[in-house]
Protein backbone atom coordinates (compact mmCIF):
# COMPACT_ATOMS: atom_id res chain seq x y z
CA UNK A 1 0.00 0.00 0.00
CA UNK A 2 1.48 3.29 -1.08
CA UNK A 3 1.48 6.30 1.20
CA UNK A 4 -0.88 9.03 -0.01
CA UNK A 5 0.75 11.82 -1.96
CA UNK A 6 0.46 15.21 -0.22
CA UNK A 7 -1.34 17.33 -2.78
CA UNK A 8 0.36 20.52 -1.62
CA UNK A 9 3.76 19.03 -2.53
CA UNK A 10 2.59 18.39 -6.09
CA UNK A 11 1.19 21.92 -6.29
CA UNK A 12 4.46 23.35 -4.97
CA UNK A 13 6.52 21.24 -7.38
CA UNK A 14 4.35 22.46 -10.24
CA UNK A 15 5.15 26.02 -9.17
CA UNK A 16 8.85 25.21 -9.43
CA UNK A 17 9.72 24.19 -5.86
CA UNK A 18 12.60 21.72 -6.22
CA UNK A 19 12.58 20.83 -2.54
CA UNK A 20 8.95 19.73 -2.84
CA UNK A 21 9.79 17.72 -5.93
CA UNK A 22 12.66 16.07 -4.09
CA UNK A 23 10.29 15.08 -1.24
CA UNK A 24 7.87 13.63 -3.76
CA UNK A 25 10.41 11.43 -5.53
CA UNK A 26 12.45 10.42 -2.46
CA UNK A 27 10.38 7.38 -1.44
CA UNK A 28 10.65 5.98 -4.96
CA UNK A 29 14.32 6.53 -5.71
CA UNK A 30 15.76 3.31 -4.33
CA UNK A 31 13.36 1.01 -6.18
CA UNK A 32 13.57 3.18 -9.27
CA UNK A 33 17.34 2.79 -9.27
CA UNK A 34 17.10 -0.97 -8.75
CA UNK A 35 14.67 -1.39 -11.63
CA UNK A 36 16.57 0.96 -13.93
CA UNK A 37 19.83 -0.88 -13.32
CA UNK A 38 18.31 -4.23 -14.18
CA UNK A 39 16.41 -2.98 -17.23
CA UNK A 40 19.18 -0.73 -18.55
CA UNK A 41 21.74 -3.48 -18.02
CA UNK A 42 24.42 -1.75 -15.97
CA UNK A 43 24.72 0.35 -12.81
CA UNK A 44 25.93 3.39 -14.75
CA UNK A 45 23.19 3.20 -17.37
CA UNK A 46 20.65 2.67 -14.60
CA UNK A 47 21.80 5.77 -12.75
CA UNK A 48 21.74 7.80 -15.97
CA UNK A 49 18.24 6.50 -16.70
CA UNK A 50 16.91 7.60 -13.30
CA UNK A 51 18.54 11.01 -13.70
CA UNK A 52 16.87 11.39 -17.11
CA UNK A 53 13.58 10.28 -15.59
CA UNK A 54 13.92 12.85 -12.82
CA UNK A 55 14.60 15.56 -15.36
CA UNK A 56 11.67 14.62 -17.59
CA UNK A 57 9.33 14.28 -14.60
CA UNK A 58 10.44 17.68 -13.30
CA UNK A 59 9.87 19.30 -16.68
CA UNK A 60 6.55 17.54 -17.22
CA UNK A 61 4.99 17.76 -13.78
CA UNK A 62 2.81 20.63 -14.94
CA UNK A 63 0.83 18.14 -17.02
CA UNK A 64 0.11 15.86 -14.04
CA UNK A 65 -3.59 16.38 -13.41
CA UNK A 66 -4.19 14.02 -10.51
CA UNK A 67 -1.70 14.42 -7.61
CA UNK A 68 -2.55 10.96 -6.27
CA UNK A 69 -1.29 9.49 -9.53
CA UNK A 70 2.22 10.85 -8.95
CA UNK A 71 3.90 7.54 -7.95
CA UNK A 72 2.64 5.64 -11.00
CA UNK A 73 3.33 8.63 -13.21
CA UNK A 74 6.93 8.87 -11.96
CA UNK A 75 7.43 5.11 -12.34
CA UNK A 76 6.32 5.44 -15.94
CA UNK A 77 9.05 8.03 -16.54
CA UNK A 78 11.60 5.68 -14.96
CA UNK A 79 10.48 2.67 -17.00
CA UNK A 80 10.60 4.55 -20.28
CA UNK A 81 13.93 6.10 -19.54
CA UNK A 82 15.45 2.75 -18.53
CA UNK A 83 14.10 1.12 -21.69
CA UNK A 84 15.54 3.92 -23.78
CA UNK A 85 18.95 3.42 -22.21
CA UNK A 86 18.66 -0.35 -22.64
CA UNK A 87 17.87 0.00 -26.34
CA UNK A 88 20.77 2.38 -26.79
CA UNK A 89 23.05 -0.10 -25.12
CA UNK A 90 21.69 -3.01 -27.13
CA UNK A 91 21.13 -6.52 -25.96
CA UNK A 92 23.49 -9.43 -25.70
CA UNK A 93 26.01 -7.81 -23.38
CA UNK A 94 26.10 -10.33 -20.63
CA UNK A 95 27.11 -9.28 -17.16
CA UNK A 96 29.47 -11.97 -15.96
CA UNK A 97 29.32 -13.10 -12.40
CA UNK A 98 32.66 -13.72 -10.74
CA UNK A 99 32.18 -17.35 -9.67
CA UNK A 100 35.32 -17.52 -7.57
CA UNK A 101 34.36 -14.44 -5.62
CA UNK A 102 30.69 -15.26 -5.39
CA UNK A 103 30.80 -18.82 -4.13
CA UNK A 104 32.79 -20.98 -1.80
CA UNK A 105 33.58 -24.39 -3.28
CA UNK A 106 30.59 -26.14 -1.69
CA UNK A 107 28.18 -23.74 -3.36
CA UNK A 108 29.77 -23.91 -6.75
CA UNK A 109 26.79 -25.62 -8.38
CA UNK A 110 24.46 -22.92 -7.22
CA UNK A 111 26.89 -20.25 -8.33
CA UNK A 112 26.96 -21.78 -11.80
CA UNK A 113 23.15 -21.90 -11.87
CA UNK A 114 22.99 -18.25 -10.86
CA UNK A 115 25.46 -17.31 -13.57
CA UNK A 116 23.42 -19.18 -16.15
CA UNK A 117 20.25 -17.42 -15.03
CA UNK A 118 21.99 -14.04 -15.24
CA UNK A 119 23.27 -14.81 -18.72
CA UNK A 120 19.85 -16.01 -19.84
CA UNK A 121 18.19 -12.88 -18.46
CA UNK A 122 20.71 -10.58 -20.12
CA UNK A 123 20.10 -12.25 -23.46
CA UNK A 124 16.37 -11.41 -23.40
CA UNK A 125 15.01 -8.50 -25.37
CA UNK A 126 14.58 -5.14 -23.63
CA UNK A 127 10.80 -5.59 -23.66
CA UNK A 128 11.02 -9.00 -21.97
CA UNK A 129 13.54 -7.79 -19.39
CA UNK A 130 11.35 -4.81 -18.62
CA UNK A 131 8.18 -6.89 -18.29
CA UNK A 132 9.82 -9.39 -15.94
CA UNK A 133 11.45 -6.64 -13.89
CA UNK A 134 8.23 -4.65 -13.51
CA UNK A 135 6.40 -7.80 -12.49
CA UNK A 136 8.95 -9.55 -10.30
CA UNK A 137 11.09 -6.74 -8.90
CA UNK A 138 8.77 -3.75 -8.80
CA UNK A 139 5.77 -6.03 -8.22
CA UNK A 140 3.47 -3.77 -10.22
CA UNK A 141 -0.13 -4.72 -11.00
CA UNK A 142 -1.05 -5.61 -14.57
CA UNK A 143 -2.92 -2.35 -15.14
CA UNK A 144 0.13 -0.25 -14.33
CA UNK A 145 2.46 -2.44 -16.38
CA UNK A 146 0.06 -2.03 -19.30
CA UNK A 147 0.14 1.75 -18.93
CA UNK A 148 3.93 1.84 -18.73
CA UNK A 149 4.40 -0.24 -21.83
CA UNK A 150 1.41 1.03 -23.82
CA UNK A 151 -0.14 -2.39 -24.17
CA UNK A 152 -3.66 -3.63 -23.41
CA UNK A 153 -4.05 -4.70 -19.81
CA UNK A 154 -5.57 -8.00 -20.89
CA UNK A 155 -2.34 -9.03 -22.60
CA UNK A 156 0.05 -8.37 -19.69
CA UNK A 157 -0.35 -11.80 -18.11
CA UNK A 158 0.21 -13.67 -21.36
CA UNK A 159 3.21 -11.48 -22.24
CA UNK A 160 4.81 -12.08 -18.85
CA UNK A 161 4.15 -15.79 -19.29
CA UNK A 162 5.75 -15.76 -22.75
CA UNK A 163 8.76 -13.81 -21.44
CA UNK A 164 9.18 -16.36 -18.63
CA UNK A 165 9.11 -19.16 -21.19
CA UNK A 166 11.78 -17.44 -23.24
CA UNK A 167 13.87 -16.98 -20.10
CA UNK A 168 13.45 -20.66 -19.27
CA UNK A 169 14.52 -21.63 -22.78
CA UNK A 170 17.53 -19.31 -22.63
CA UNK A 171 18.45 -20.72 -19.23
CA UNK A 172 18.25 -24.29 -20.51
CA UNK A 173 20.40 -23.34 -23.48
CA UNK A 174 22.97 -21.87 -21.05
CA UNK A 175 22.88 -25.07 -19.01
CA UNK A 176 23.68 -27.15 -22.10
CA UNK A 177 26.67 -25.00 -23.02
CA UNK B 1 16.28 -24.53 -10.24
CA UNK B 2 13.49 -24.71 -12.80
CA UNK B 3 10.97 -25.91 -10.14
CA UNK B 4 11.12 -22.56 -8.43
CA UNK B 5 12.14 -20.64 -11.47
CA UNK B 6 10.09 -17.53 -10.73
CA UNK B 7 11.33 -17.34 -7.16
CA UNK B 8 14.91 -17.82 -8.35
CA UNK B 9 14.42 -14.98 -10.83
CA UNK B 10 12.97 -12.74 -8.13
CA UNK B 11 15.94 -13.43 -5.84
CA UNK B 12 18.41 -12.79 -8.64
CA UNK B 13 16.75 -9.53 -9.61
CA UNK B 14 16.94 -8.39 -6.01
CA UNK B 15 20.55 -9.48 -5.70
CA UNK B 16 21.57 -7.89 -8.99
CA UNK B 17 19.94 -4.59 -8.24
CA UNK B 18 21.68 -3.79 -5.00
CA UNK B 19 22.04 -0.07 -4.48
CA UNK B 20 23.95 1.75 -1.81
CA UNK B 21 22.44 4.53 0.32
CA UNK B 22 25.07 6.78 -1.23
CA UNK B 23 23.70 6.16 -4.73
CA UNK B 24 20.20 7.02 -3.55
CA UNK B 25 21.41 10.12 -1.72
CA UNK B 26 23.20 11.26 -4.88
CA UNK B 27 19.94 11.00 -6.80
CA UNK B 28 18.09 12.89 -4.08
CA UNK B 29 20.65 15.66 -4.39
CA UNK B 30 20.25 15.57 -8.15
CA UNK B 31 16.49 16.04 -7.70
CA UNK B 32 17.06 19.02 -5.42
CA UNK B 33 19.40 20.71 -7.86
CA UNK B 34 17.49 20.26 -11.10
CA UNK B 35 17.67 23.27 -13.40
CA UNK B 36 14.90 25.79 -12.85
CA UNK B 37 12.04 25.43 -15.27
CA UNK B 38 11.68 28.29 -17.67
CA UNK B 39 8.23 29.67 -18.17
CA UNK B 40 6.70 29.69 -21.62
CA UNK B 41 7.52 33.39 -22.01
CA UNK B 42 11.20 32.77 -21.42
CA UNK B 43 11.63 29.80 -23.72
CA UNK B 44 13.83 30.57 -26.75
CA UNK B 45 11.36 29.00 -29.19
CA UNK B 46 8.53 31.12 -27.83
CA UNK B 47 10.63 34.27 -27.90
CA UNK B 48 11.67 33.53 -31.47
CA UNK B 49 8.04 32.99 -32.49
CA UNK B 50 7.06 36.22 -30.75
CA UNK B 51 9.80 38.16 -32.61
CA UNK B 52 8.76 36.65 -35.93
CA UNK B 53 5.13 37.55 -35.25
CA UNK B 54 6.15 41.13 -34.41
CA UNK B 55 8.08 41.45 -37.69
CA UNK B 56 5.12 40.12 -39.70
CA UNK B 57 2.73 42.46 -37.89
CA UNK B 58 4.99 45.44 -38.52
CA UNK B 59 5.18 44.52 -42.21
CA UNK B 60 1.40 44.15 -42.47
CA UNK B 61 0.91 47.62 -40.96
CA UNK B 62 3.79 49.39 -42.71
CA UNK B 63 3.45 48.14 -46.30
CA UNK B 64 -0.01 49.59 -47.08
CA UNK B 65 1.04 52.93 -45.55
CA UNK B 66 4.19 52.89 -47.68
CA UNK B 67 2.23 52.28 -50.88
CA UNK B 68 -0.21 55.10 -50.07
CA UNK B 69 2.57 57.65 -49.55
CA UNK B 70 2.48 60.34 -52.35
CA UNK B 71 5.44 59.94 -54.68
CA UNK B 72 5.84 56.31 -53.97
CA UNK B 73 5.09 54.00 -56.87
CA UNK B 74 3.89 54.87 -60.36
CA UNK B 75 0.68 56.76 -59.62
CA UNK B 76 1.12 59.85 -57.49
CA UNK B 77 -2.59 60.68 -57.44
CA UNK B 78 -4.33 59.60 -54.31
CA UNK B 79 -6.51 56.55 -54.70
CA UNK B 80 -9.98 56.48 -53.32
CA UNK B 81 -9.85 54.53 -50.13
CA UNK B 82 -13.49 53.59 -50.12
CA UNK B 83 -14.08 50.22 -51.74
CA UNK B 84 -17.51 49.37 -53.08
CA UNK B 85 -19.10 47.08 -50.61
CA UNK B 86 -18.98 43.44 -51.60
CA UNK B 87 -20.21 40.39 -49.82
CA UNK B 88 -17.53 39.06 -47.53
CA UNK B 89 -15.93 35.91 -48.89
CA UNK B 90 -17.21 32.84 -47.18
CA UNK B 91 -14.67 30.74 -45.36
CA UNK B 92 -13.28 28.10 -47.69
CA UNK B 93 -12.79 25.43 -45.08
CA UNK B 94 -15.54 22.88 -45.06
CA UNK B 95 -17.22 22.36 -41.71
CA UNK B 96 -16.64 18.64 -42.16
CA UNK B 97 -12.87 19.10 -42.14
CA UNK B 98 -12.23 21.02 -38.96
CA UNK B 99 -8.78 22.26 -38.24
CA UNK B 100 -7.91 21.34 -34.71
CA UNK B 101 -6.96 24.32 -32.69
CA UNK B 102 -4.42 24.49 -29.96
CA UNK B 103 -6.97 26.66 -28.19
CA UNK B 104 -9.01 23.55 -27.50
CA UNK B 105 -8.14 22.54 -23.98
CA UNK B 106 -7.28 18.92 -23.36
CA UNK B 107 -9.14 17.10 -20.68
CA UNK B 108 -12.61 15.88 -21.48
CA UNK B 109 -13.81 16.04 -25.07
CA UNK B 110 -17.41 15.29 -25.97
CA UNK B 111 -17.60 13.25 -29.15
CA UNK B 112 -20.20 13.73 -31.87
CA UNK B 113 -21.46 10.24 -32.74
CA UNK B 114 -24.32 9.88 -35.23
CA UNK B 115 -26.71 8.53 -32.58
CA UNK B 116 -26.33 11.68 -30.52
CA UNK B 117 -25.23 9.67 -27.48
CA UNK B 118 -23.25 11.52 -24.85
CA UNK B 119 -19.77 10.07 -25.23
CA UNK B 120 -17.02 11.87 -23.34
CA UNK B 121 -13.35 11.10 -23.82
CA UNK B 122 -11.12 11.88 -20.89
CA UNK B 123 -7.58 12.39 -22.19
CA UNK B 124 -4.55 11.56 -20.07
CA UNK B 125 -1.42 12.90 -21.75
CA UNK B 126 1.25 12.98 -19.03
CA UNK B 127 4.09 13.73 -21.46
CA UNK B 128 2.34 16.59 -23.24
CA UNK B 129 2.41 14.89 -26.65
CA UNK B 130 -0.86 16.55 -27.66
CA UNK B 131 -1.62 20.22 -28.03
CA UNK B 132 -5.30 19.95 -28.84
CA UNK B 133 -8.21 17.66 -29.49
CA UNK B 134 -11.43 18.09 -31.39
CA UNK B 135 -14.50 15.90 -31.83
CA UNK B 136 -15.61 15.47 -35.42
CA UNK B 137 -19.13 14.47 -36.48
CA UNK B 138 -19.14 10.73 -37.18
CA UNK B 139 -21.10 8.91 -39.86
CA UNK B 140 -23.82 6.42 -38.82
CA UNK B 141 -21.65 3.52 -39.96
CA UNK B 142 -19.03 1.12 -38.66
CA UNK B 143 -15.94 2.11 -40.67
CA UNK B 144 -13.75 -0.30 -38.74
CA UNK B 145 -14.21 -3.44 -36.70
CA UNK B 146 -14.24 -3.51 -32.93
CA UNK B 147 -10.75 -3.19 -31.41
CA UNK B 148 -9.51 -1.64 -34.64
CA UNK B 149 -8.96 1.98 -35.65
CA UNK B 150 -8.34 4.09 -38.71
CA UNK B 151 -5.64 6.72 -38.34
CA UNK B 152 -5.26 9.35 -41.05
CA UNK B 153 -3.74 12.77 -41.53
CA UNK B 154 -5.88 15.73 -40.56
CA UNK B 155 -3.34 18.48 -41.03
CA UNK B 156 0.40 19.08 -40.85
CA UNK B 157 0.61 17.85 -37.29
CA UNK B 158 -2.82 16.43 -36.69
CA UNK B 159 -4.32 12.99 -37.03
CA UNK B 160 -7.88 11.79 -37.33
CA UNK B 161 -8.69 8.65 -35.37
CA UNK B 162 -11.83 6.68 -36.19
CA UNK B 163 -12.91 3.75 -34.08
CA UNK B 164 -16.09 2.07 -33.01
CA UNK B 165 -18.11 2.17 -29.81
CA UNK B 166 -21.57 1.34 -28.62
CA UNK B 167 -24.33 3.78 -29.62
CA UNK B 168 -25.00 4.78 -26.04
CA UNK B 169 -23.83 7.25 -23.41
CA UNK B 170 -20.35 6.42 -22.17
CA UNK B 171 -17.23 7.78 -20.48
CA UNK B 172 -14.14 6.76 -22.44
CA UNK B 173 -10.56 7.02 -21.21
CA UNK B 174 -7.76 7.82 -23.65
CA UNK B 175 -4.16 7.44 -22.49
CA UNK B 176 -1.55 9.01 -24.73
CA UNK B 177 2.04 7.86 -24.56
CA UNK B 178 5.04 6.85 -26.61
CA UNK B 179 6.28 3.29 -26.70
CA UNK B 180 9.90 2.19 -26.64
CA UNK B 181 10.09 2.38 -30.43
CA UNK B 182 8.96 5.99 -30.46
CA UNK B 183 5.47 5.19 -31.73
CA UNK B 184 2.59 7.26 -30.46
CA UNK B 185 0.32 4.97 -28.46
CA UNK B 186 -3.36 5.82 -28.10
CA UNK B 187 -4.87 3.49 -25.54
CA UNK B 188 -8.68 3.63 -25.33
CA UNK B 189 -10.50 2.19 -22.36
CA UNK B 190 -14.16 1.71 -23.24
CA UNK B 191 -17.03 -0.75 -23.33
CA UNK B 192 -16.92 -3.32 -26.12
CA UNK B 193 -18.38 -6.71 -26.93
CA UNK B 194 -16.31 -9.81 -26.06
CA UNK B 195 -13.42 -10.24 -28.52
CA UNK B 196 -14.77 -13.32 -30.32
CA UNK B 197 -18.31 -11.97 -30.67
CA UNK B 198 -19.88 -9.26 -32.75
CA UNK B 199 -21.85 -6.25 -31.64
CA UNK B 200 -23.65 -3.32 -33.18
CA UNK B 201 -21.59 -0.16 -32.91
CA UNK B 202 -21.06 3.20 -34.52
CA UNK B 203 -18.11 5.34 -35.51
CA UNK B 204 -16.39 7.67 -33.09
CA UNK B 205 -14.05 10.29 -34.52
CA UNK B 206 -11.47 12.38 -32.77
CA UNK B 207 -8.94 14.75 -34.30
CA UNK B 208 -5.77 15.10 -32.27
CA UNK B 209 -3.28 17.89 -32.74
CA UNK B 210 0.23 16.86 -31.84
CA UNK B 211 3.15 18.82 -30.50
CA UNK B 212 5.24 17.46 -33.39
CA UNK B 213 4.26 16.13 -36.85
CA UNK B 214 3.82 12.37 -37.01
CA UNK B 215 3.30 9.79 -39.73
CA UNK B 216 -0.05 8.05 -39.10
CA UNK B 217 1.82 4.78 -39.64
CA UNK B 218 3.67 5.50 -36.43
CA UNK B 219 0.51 5.61 -34.37
CA UNK B 220 -0.53 2.52 -32.44
CA UNK B 221 -4.11 2.30 -31.20
CA UNK B 222 -4.95 -0.20 -28.49
CA UNK B 223 -8.15 -0.94 -26.62
CA UNK B 224 -9.08 -2.26 -23.27
CA UNK B 225 -12.21 -2.84 -21.23
CA UNK B 226 -12.87 -0.65 -18.20
CA UNK B 227 -11.85 -2.26 -14.92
Amino acid sequence: MEAPVPEELVVAAKRGDREAFSYLVSPHLETALRVARVVAGSPDDGTDAVQDALLSAWQGIGSLREPAAFPAWFRRHVTRSAMKHAKRRGRGRVTELDIEAAAPSDALDRAFAVRELDRAFDRLSTDDRTLLTLRHLWDLPGAEIARHLGIPEGTVKSRVHAAMNRLRAAYEAEERR
Amino acid sequence: MTDNFERALQERLLARSQVSPRDVEALRLFARTLPARRSLWRRPAFQWALSAAAVVLAAVIALPLLFRTPGFGTNPSPQPTAVPSQPAPSPSASPLVPVPSSQVPLGIIRLAPASGSVVNVSIDDPDGLLTGALAEPAAPTMSVRWFDALVGEAGPSAIRVTWVGFARDEEVQLDVSRDADGKLVLHFVQQAPPPASDGEGEDRVLVLELAAPIDPANVKVTFDYPA
